[in-house]
């Protein structure tokens, strides 16, 4: 009887203890999924590399990305928001008239977890917007920002 | 009875073979192939507008567009070569002068002439006159790329007049 009281007690602080060591990783996993983190986990290998002092993501620099104005680019679109809205929980608008599912992952929760399909549209759209490549801190930045709205 | 179950049998055997036969036809390798690119086709034109039929322009319209894909009307829609092959094969086997393909939109249009846009071939011209500037300029149509906001079936190309 006592001891399997005790069990019980063990067990309990056990659980509790695991808990607390998961706690926060679970709830990352549940923000960003698991096929989104392994991109943003790509992208902060790359940003270490290109960049020694590279201390993690901004969702407060991504979306001032999202909403800058460039002078840079092909012109018609200045801005990720030109297309996408300010608001990214928002359905967007091609030029052509097409509608864009919403960039926030709470809207849209397949985005961003395929690297291919990512990288494809930062290589066209980083050129269409600012006429250069983002850098993997951008791209980083820019999905933490979706991922968490 | 024997003679009449022999009949049978044989019956059975061509019926078999010619089922087969068909089955053998219809699944011959050049369906799918064309189907596929039909599909890629489909899915990477219709990810930023309707994916325009190809018998909307020449060949040589095509083949001008999809070289300038890392500046399409002030975007870059660059593509991996192979998926970039694969959609200009479909398109220009299917053009307005490929064989057998619907030439309404070769209507006037000079040899010389390579349009890049389909709203700039006299065919689209003649057939969108009646239609004024505001309209295309409208929030809801914004271009005359978006034959789908006048045109409900454009996708599957429906374009009776509306």
């Amino acid at each position: 009887m006592i001891i399997s009281r005790l069990m019980q007690r063990r067990v309990r602080r056990s659980a509790f203890i695991l808990l607390l060591l998961t706690a926060p990783t679970a709830l990352a996993m549940a923000a960003a999924g698991t096929a989104q983190q392994q991109v943003l986990d790509q992208y902060a290998q790359q940003a270490k590399t290109a960049d020694a002092g590279f201390n993690g993501f901004s969702a407060d620099r991504g979306k001032a990305f999202f909403l800058a104005q460039s002078a840079a680019g092909h012109g018609d679109t200045p801005s990720c928001s030109t297309c996408h809205t300010t608001d990214p929980r928002q359905m967007g608008h091609t030029r052509a008239g097409k509608e864009i599912n919403p960039m926030a992952l709470s809207r849209t929760p397949d985005r961003f977890g395929d690297i291919n399909k990512t990288e494809k549209w930062f290589a066209r759209n980083c050129d269409t917007v600012l006429g250069r490549a983002c850098t993997p801190r951008e791209k980083g930045d820019f999905i933490t920002y979706m991922v968490g709205l | 009875m024997t003679y009449r179950h022999s009949i049978a049998t044989g019956a059975a055997i061509l019926g078999a073979a010619i089922a087969t036969l068909i089955l053998i036809l219809s699944a011959s390798p050049a369906r799918p192939a064309t189907t596929d690119a039909e599909a890629t086709t489909t899915k990477e034109c219709g990810a930023c507008h309707m994916a325009y039929l190809p018998q909307f322009l020449p060949a040589r319209s095509w083949q001008a567009l999809m070289k300038g894909l890392d500046n399409h009307f002030g975007e870059n829609a660059s593509l991996d070569a192979a998926t970039r092959k694969t959609i200009l094969d479909y398109l220009v086997s299917h053009a307005a002068d490929a064989p057998g393909q619907d030439k309404r939109f070769l209507m006037g249009l000079p040899d010389a002439a390579t349009p890049l846009r389909i709203s700039e071939t006299p065919y689209w011209i003649r057939r969108h006159s009646e239609i004024p500037d505001s309209i295309f300029s409208h929030p809801k149509v914004k271009s005359k790329a978006n034959c789908g906001a006048c045109h409900q079936n454009a996708a599957q190309g429906g374009f009776e007049d509306e």
